[in-house]
């Protein structure tokens, strides 16, 4: 009993530790996929109950970052799928971004503008490569696809960003 | 542009665009909450084959009467598809177009909608469908009465240019042109079509070679995958083959599909497109997640594409079924 209990305790611990470690990150993961803020936290919370209930199994066969976003990405596309999520206009103008209130920067708000308004596969690369510095090979095992498309959606994301990359970089 | 200082401005423009989203200090506290709340796990059973055979035949008979394993909300979307072909000649295929979503309190009434969240919305309209007990009560399209005549032209665009949509998208992959011809700009709408989309040979030896690189990292994290399901799987009522059935025989009802449009469904289980368990909203109750593919050999067909199934585990209802034909190229 008291064995039982200690790894009871032991798991707990654990999950807090993780969440402690990557709940913004999640956090900030799911509203790029999600682009609304609660179904965010939604998807948050439904991703460490998973990654709770799988943590037993969990033996490293890859990163615990990796592993956490492979689940928060199959939360966010179930999300997307299903119920009255789909109905909703979700375009993100620069004035409904989650923005901190003492921030002023109108380049980087209109570029975050632009890759909010990717299609989903072009901003799922961008958000893993860029902002979680993952490398193509680790995106591509996150999102359960070949290295080939996420080479391919990268060179894609980029090109539809161009306007928006290089008025930033005329601001410099 | 040099890719560091790509990277800098897109790090840049996330710190900042995404600055006033914090976490939550109490989440690992609601997780465990949750965890608790999950019911415990009771002992599979398997079901005799007689009883699994007496089961499809009762799904047989079920659906002459238009109901089969499909759950209401299934079946609502299955009527209104039938629906909106009847009323308006839309195809499956054209209704793919749409984002669709069934909506029902009470599982009696039903609203089912299609609609497309952007400026192609504008001109393609939106159609809703009413469902009670298994009867279609009203049909409907907010372009009623606009005129559609006059090809892509026209004010409104009803089945007719969507069935144009349906064959320009299946040669050339294209969504674009039809919003640069929204927009008014110069385009050629049927302009490729003819054209082999067939990657440089360079490219294909790149592609194989990194295919197979990624496959091993990726078969570990689908088994992590196929781990977390175990509980749920311990608890279905069914073997995956049984589900896999009940799944494919879901989306041919549902779908209406054709004896040689059935021929082509695969399953898969694959690293991009996993079957695996899990546990269901919102009573944790074990799900069977699956996916079918369908592609001609000599180029997309009606009733090609990828549906997504879910099957619940303990009755073998179909609890939600998605059909993507693939020609939509916007996530």
């Amino acid at each position: 009993m008291q064995e039982a209990g200690s790894a009871a305790d032991g798991k707990k611990e654990r999950l807090a530790e993780l969440a402690e470690a990557w709940q913004d990150t999640l956090l900030k993961l799911c509203y790029v996929y999600l682009r609304d803020r609660e179904a965010a936290r939604d998807a948050v919370q439904e991703t460490f109950l998973k990654a709770y209930w799988a943590m037993d199994r969990f033996r490293g066969e890859c990163s615990e970052k990796t592993w956490l976003i492979r689940i928060a990405v199959n939360v966010c596309r179930s999300m997307r799928r299903s119920a009255w999520f789909r109905r909703v206009d979700r375009r993100i103008t620069p004035e409904e971004m989650p923005l901190a209130a003492e921030v002023r920067d109108d380049e980087a708000v209109d570029l975050m503008a632009a890759v909010l308004a990717l299609p989903k596969r072009y901003r799922e690369a961008v958000t893993l490569y860029y902002w979680q510095d993952m490398t193509v090979q680790e995106i591509a095992a996150a999102l359960g696809v070949a290295q080939s498309t996420v080479s391919v959606r990268l060179r894609q994301a980029r090109e539809k960003l161009r306007a928006a990359l290089e008025g930033g970089e005329e601001n410099e | 542009m040099n890719e560091r200082k790509e990277r800098a401005l897109i790090c840049r423009a996330f710190d900042v665009g995404l600055s006033g989203l914090k976490g939550d200090p109490f989440l690992a506290r609601r997780v465990l909450a949750e965890a608790e709340k999950a019911a415990p796990a009771r002992r599979k059973k398997r079901l005799p084959a007689m009883l699994i055979a007496a089961l499809v035949l009762t799904a047989v008979t079920a659906y002459a009467v238009g109901r089969g394993l499909l759950s209401p909300r299934v079946d609502a979307k299955r009527l209104a598809n039938q629906a909106l072909e009847e009323k308006y000649g839309l195809t499956a295929a054209m209704l793919g177009f749409f984002s669709q979503d069934s909506q029902g309190n009470d599982g009696r009434h039903w609203r089912v909608t299609y609609d497309r969240g952007d400026e192609l919305g504008e001109k393609l309209g939106s159609y809703l469908v009413r469902v009670t007990d298994g009867q279609v009560e009203n049909v409907s399209w907010t372009l009623e009465g606009k005129d559609t005549t006059g090809g892509f032209d026209a004010e409104a665009w009803g089945a007719e240019q969507l069935g144009e949509m349906v064959k320009i998208t299946a040669a050339t992959h294209d969504m674009n042109r039809f919003y640069q011809k929204i927009r008014g700009e110069n385009v050629d709408l049927y302009g490729g079509m003819d054209e082999a989309d067939a990657p440089a040979a360079e490219t294909e030896e790149w592609m194989q070679e990194t295919d197979a690189e990624i496959q091993a990292q990726a078969d570990q994290l689908m088994k992590g995958l196929q781990e977390a399901g175990k509980a749920s799987e311990e608890r279905s009522a069914f073997t995956r083959e049984e589900l896999v059935g009940l799944g494919r025989q879901g989306v041919i009802d549902a779908y209406g599909l054709n004896g040689e449009q059935q021929a082509r469904l695969q399953f898969e289980d694959t690293v991009f497109f996993p079957a695996y368990f899990s546990a269901g909203h919102p009573d944790g109750h074990p799900v069977f997640h699956m996916t079918f593919q369908s592609l001609a050999e000599d180029g997309w067909q009606e009733g090609d594409g990828i549906y997504t199934v879910e099957v619940n585990a303990l009755d073998g209802t179909v609890e939600y079924l998605d059909y993507d034909t693939t020609l939509d190229g916007n996530g």
